[in-house]
């Protein structure tokens, strides 16, 4: 990427070269040379063209500097042709400005001499000797601020051009950052949304759980109830993972109570000490906590037994029930 | 003024057949090879008139002649613009030999060129008359472009440009061109009026 100094030097080694092709300081070969590249960039041509008429318009206005004024006016005058442009311009440009002072306008340069009363005249009188030198010296400034304000007006021009490139390239950048912006805030907002759904689907596995870590009640028939065979009379849930049996003691003596589960088929599966709550007034109930591990799905017996005083044990009741 | 384009002009002139050969060798498309025809002469011209020649578009015509008959004469030219351009620069050096093309420089003409006391006025009037001529959009253009000088100059121009709606580049080359314009006519009614008996030359119209 080329830096707007070395763009800045190119510009001024392009025009001083262009100056010298139109003075004819530029050798035979450099001239082609310069013409074909002109025969190419049709863009550089205009330039050329541009600054030609600058130098005639310069010269003109007297804002030439002296070693300046000095070639142009041995080389370009010295084509009747360009004599006559000269002529010309200085016709249209002493127009323009007598038109513009008509018009109130103020002008900023002395009135223009025309060339050729100007060019003869090298007075050998010593008496102007310091006022030519100092309208020389005049010239020369005249000249210098002149060739400084073209290179700085061709910077600033050059920066605006560069800062209004900027500026657009800043408003792409916030037209992409806007866009994007937007991209998160959707973004955010969808995450909020699922945030949202699984707080809601935690609160219902909480709840689930919560469910599910209840601890159910059965209370199971004694057998002797059932008037023929069938069912049992109880089911028990035990996906739920506990629960409670409940056998209501109607000879609350016991000293202790005593549960054996065993299958329909005679096969023993637990056999747990237990004791006994109340419910109520004066209802009791010998208790027995089963997990989900304890008991597959399938058909049991619970065979519930009391402790006597004297330690023998007495089979109080049998229980029929199924676990689902 | 007799230069050696004049004598050759006469001499010999190119074809119909010569010179569209000429355009179809600078594009296929006559279209494109009109203006790209322009073009060329356009910066021909240019060229020889930035080294200083007396005639630049005479010397033109005759190179495009002397490269026509070359074309007729079944040579092939793969790049006509470059060729050209070398023919235009060997026309130019010969164009030079005549005494009447010399180069004069200033100082020296100062000794032999009695002052003209009327000439600033009869260019003036040559000038206004071909401002009126001009569009009435090309003459606002054109002293508008030029009104400002000094250091107003280029931030005027800028503004015009803006105002305008178009590149800086391109109110340049519109003010190039109608300068140019201008210039030529002025140099046309100066020529006229100098070709009239002395009697006749006021008033200019």
């Amino acid at each position: 990427m080329i830096s707007r100094k070395t763009r800045v030097m190119k510009i001024t080694q392009n025009e001083n070269l262009i100056r010298r092709y139109l003075l004819g300081e530029l050798a035979e070969a450099d001239q082609a040379a310069f013409e074909q590249e002109l025969l190419i960039d049709r863009s550089k041509f205009e330039q050329v063209w541009a600054v030609e008429n600058e130098l005639v318009d310069s010269y003109v206005r007297g804002e030439m500097s002296r070693a300046d004024r000095k070639r142009f006016e041995s080389h370009y005058l010295a084509s009747p042709l360009h004599r006559e442009r000269v002529a010309i311009a200085e016709s249209f440009l002493t127009d323009i400005a007598q038109a513009v002072g008509e018009r109130g306008e103020l002008r900023e340069n002395e009135p223009v001499v025309h060339w050729r009363r100007r060019f003869p005249l090298r007075s050998p009188r010593p008496v102007f000797g310091v006022v030519l030198v100092m309208a020389l010296l005049l010239t020369f400034s005249l000249g210098w601020s002149y060739i400084e304000r073209t290179r700085l007006t061709g910077q600033i021009a050059k920066v605006q051009k560069e800062a209004q490139t900027e500026h657009a390239i800043l408003r792409q950048r916030e037209r992409e950052l806007a866009s994007r912006n937007q991209e998160i805030e959707k973004e955010i907002a969808d995450v909020s949304q699922r945030n949202e759904q699984l707080k809601a689907e935690l609160e219902q596995l909480r709840r689930r759980e919560a469910t599910l870590s209840k601890v159910l009640s059965y209370l199971l028939a004694p057998a002797s109830v059932r008037s023929q065979k069938g069912p049992p009379q109880s089911t028990i849930h035990l996906s739920a993972g506990k629960a409670r049996l409940l056998m209501e003691l109607y000879n609350s003596d016991y000293t202790s109570y005593q549960v054996i589960i065993q299958t329909v088929e005679g096969r023993e599966i637990l056999r747990r000490r237990t004791g006994k709550v109340r419910f109520g007034k004066d209802r009791w109930f010998a208790t027995l906590p089963v997990n989900a591990g304890d008991l597959t799905k399938g058909d049991y017996i619970l065979i519930l037994f009391g402790q006597t005083a004297d330690g023998s044990s007495e089979e109080i009741d049998r229980y029929f029930f199924r676990v689902s | 003024m007799p230069g050696i384009a004049r004598q050759s002009h006469i001499d010999w002139e190119p074809t119909e057949e010569g010179f569209a050969k000429f355009l179809a060798c600078l594009d296929p498309d006559p279209a494109r090879a009109g203006e790209k025809y322009e073009s060329l002469r356009e910066a021909l011209v240019k060229f020889l008139d930035w080294r200083g020649a007396l005639f630049p578009e005479e010397l033109v015509d005759e190179t495009f002649n002397r490269v026509t008959r070359k074309l007729e004469e079944g040579e092939t030219i793969r790049d006509l613009p470059t060729y050209c351009h070398g023919v235009a620069r060997m026309v130019f050096l010969q164009s030079l030999e005549h005494p009447a093309n010399k180069r004069v420089e200033l100082e020296g003409l100062s000794l032999i060129a009695p002052p003209e006391p009327d000439g600033a006025d009869v260019r003036r009037e040559c000038l206004n008359n071909c401002l009126r001529k001009l569009p009435a959009e090309n003459r606002e253009l054109i002293i508008e472009y030029y009104r400002k000088e000094g250091r107003q100059k280029n931030y005027h121009r800028v503004a015009m440009a803006e105002r305008l709606g178009i590149p800086l580049n391109a109110l340049r080359s519109r003010a190039q061109r109608i300068r140019d314009k201008l210039e030529r006519c002025v140099r046309r009614r100066l020529k006229e009026h100098n070709l009239r008996p002395e009697w006749k030359r006021r008033p200019l119209e």
